[in-house]
C-alpha cells in the first residue's frame, strides 16, 4: 500500500497551465512596482507618504488592533483570546491562575485564532490539564461567530478532543469581564441563575467548570433544589477526579 | 525579494508537490491556482534565507497548507469528494491508482495531510508535527487511524 499511495500520488503534477499562470501572475506584480518607481515625483511622493501614514495609522489600527472577536477557551484554565478583523489574536488573557500559568508557556498573539486554539490546546501545560476524559469548551462572541465556529468545528477541538464549540452574545463580553470570568464560564453561571441555583458570580468564579458542569446537566436532568453552604464548599473544592487539588478558581468540564 | 531564475527554478521544482496538497483540500483547478499564485508570491517576498532545500521544501508546505486552509475558509467550503479536480488525471491514471486517490481525498482532512507527508513525502512523524504544530503522538494517533480508514475502505485485504 505504501508503494501504491506513492504511485498514485506520483502521478498527479502541476499542469503547464497552473505553472504559466503563476509565472504570469509574479511578472504582472513585478511590472507594477518598475511603473510605479519610474518616475520620481518629490512633492507628489511626500504628499503620498503623509497620507500613507495617516491612512496606515488608522488602517493598521482598524484592522490589526481594533477588538472585534473574542473567544475563550475553558478546560480547568480558562484562556480569553481577542481577534482582530483578520481573526488574528490582538490579545490572549488568563482568567484564572490557572490560565494565567498555561499562557507563560505558549505565545498566541499574532496567530491566526484556529492555530492559536490548537496551539493552547495541545501546549503540554495545556495538556497536564486533558487528562481523565476532560474536555475542552471553546466559546465564541462575534458578529461573524458562525465563520469561526465552523473553523472551530472542524478543528482538534472538535475532531480530536470532543470538545464543545459555542457561541455567546457579543454583548456578554463586557458582563464577564466585569465578574473576572471568561466567556465559556459565565455562560454556564447565566444558565445555573435561570435554574435557579442561587449560586453568585463570585461562587462560580470559585467553582472549576467540571463542577459547574455537572450542576448544569443535574439542573437539565429537573434538579430543583438551590445550592446550600455545604455542597458549595465541596464544588469549590475541586473536580472529584482531581481529587481536588490541582485546580484553582478554575473550570474543566465534560461535555455530554 | 528573490531573482527570476531562482522564483523560475523553484516553481519547476515545487509546483507538483503544491499542487498535490491542493488536491487534499481544494475542490477545483481555479482554486489550486490561486494558491500556487500566493504561495510563490510569499516566497517571492519572503526575505529570510533558508538554511536548506528542506527547510525551504517544510517552509513550502506550512505557507500551501494554510493557503488552503485560509481559501476554504474565506470561501465557506466544505470538504467534498473532489471529483472535478482529478477530472484532467482521469485519461493518464490507471483506474486501480484513481480508487486510491479518491479514497485518500475522501477522508477526513486531519487525516489526509498526514497520510500524503508520511507516505508521499516520506516524513517522520516527529517532522510532520514540527511542520504542522502537532504533538508527536498526535501524528502517531492521525496516521494509525487514517491507515485504519483506508483499509476499511479500500477493502481489508490490503496491507497498509
Amino acid at each position: 500500500m505504501y508503494d501504491e499511495i506513492r504511485d498514485a500520488f506520483g502521478q498527479i503534477h502541476a499542469t503547464d497551465k497552473m505553472k504559466r499562470s503563476v509565472s504570469e501572475y509574479l511578472s504582472g506584480k513585478e511590472q507594477k512596482t518598475v511603473k510605479s518607481s519610474f518616475r520620481f515625483r518629490p512633492y507628489a511622493l511626500a504628499s503620498a507618504c503623509a497620507l500613507l501614514l495617516i491612512v496606515a495609522g488608522v488602517g493598521n489600527w482598524y484592522f490589526w488592533e481594533m477588538p472585534v472577536a473574542y473567544v475563550s477557551v475553558d478546560v480547568n484554565p480558562s484562556v480569553e483570546l481577542t481577534l482582530n478583523r483578520r481573526n488574528r489574536v490582538t490579545d490572549a488573557e488568563g482568567l484564572n491562575q490557572d490560565g494565567e500559568a498555561v499562557l507563560e508557556h505558549v505565545q498566541l498573539e499574532g496567530k491566526d485564532y484556529l492555530e492559536a486554539v490548537e496551539l493552547l490546546i495541545e501546549s503540554d501545560a495545556m495538556q497536564a490539564y486533558l487528562v481523565e476524559n476532560e474536555k475542552p469548551t471553546v466559546t465564541v462572541a462575534s458578529a461573524k461567530a458562525d465563520e469561526l465556529l465552523t473553523g472551530l468545528e472542524s478543528s482538534i477541538v472538535a475532531t480530536h478532543y470532543q470538545g464543545m464549540c459555542r457561541s455567546a452574545e457579543i454583548e456578554t463580553v463586557a458582563s464577564a469581564h466585569d465578574c473576572g470570568m471568561s466567556l465559556g464560564k459565565y455562560q454556564i453561571y447565566q444558565l445555573l441563575a435561570e435554574y435557579g441555583s442561587g449560586l453568585t458570580t463570585e461562587d462560580c468564579q470559585k467553582i472549576p467548570m467540571c463542577q459547574l458542569q455537572q450542576l448544569l446537566a443535574q439542573y437539565e436532568s429537573g434538579r430543583e433544589m438551590a445550592v446550600e453552604n455545604q455542597e458549595l464548599d465541596w464544588l469549590q473544592n475541586g473536580c472529584a477526579h482531581h481529587n481536588g487539588g490541582h485546580h484553582h478558581q478554575g473550570n474543566s468540564h465534560h461535555m455530554e | 525579494m528573490r531573482g527570476e531564475q531562482e522564483v523560475e527554478q523553484a516553481i519547476e521544482l515545487y509546483s507538483d508537490m503544491i499542487r498535490r496538497i491542493c488536491l487534499l483540500h481544494l475542490n477545483n483547478h481555479e482554486d489550486t491556482e490561486d494558491v500556487l499564485q500566493e504561495v510563490f508570491l510569499k516566497y517571492v517576498l519572503h526575505s529570510v534565507g533558508f538554511e536548506s532545500k528542506e527547510h525551504e521544501k517544510a517552509w513550502l508546505i506550512r505557507v500551501t497548507l494554510n493557503a488552503c486552509k485560509d481559501l476554504k475558509r474565506k470561501l465557506f467550503r466544505h470538504s467534498t469528494v473532489p471529483l472535478e479536480v482529478l477530472s484532467e488525471e482521469a485519461a493518464s491514471v490507471v483506474p486501480e491508482q484513481m480508487e486510491i486517490l479518491e479514497t485518500v481525498l475522501s477522508l477526513p482532512a486531519k487525516y489526509k495531510d498526514v497520510i500524503y507527508l508520511h507516505y508521499y513525502e516520506g516524513y517522520t512523524a516527529k517532522e510532520i508535527g514540527t511542520m504542522l504544530h502537532k504533538k508527536e503522538n498526535t501524528v502517531y494517533s492521525l496516521l494509525s487511524r487514517g491507515r485504519e480508514l483506508l483499509k476499511q475502505k479500500l477493502g481489508g485485504g490490503r496491507d497498509v
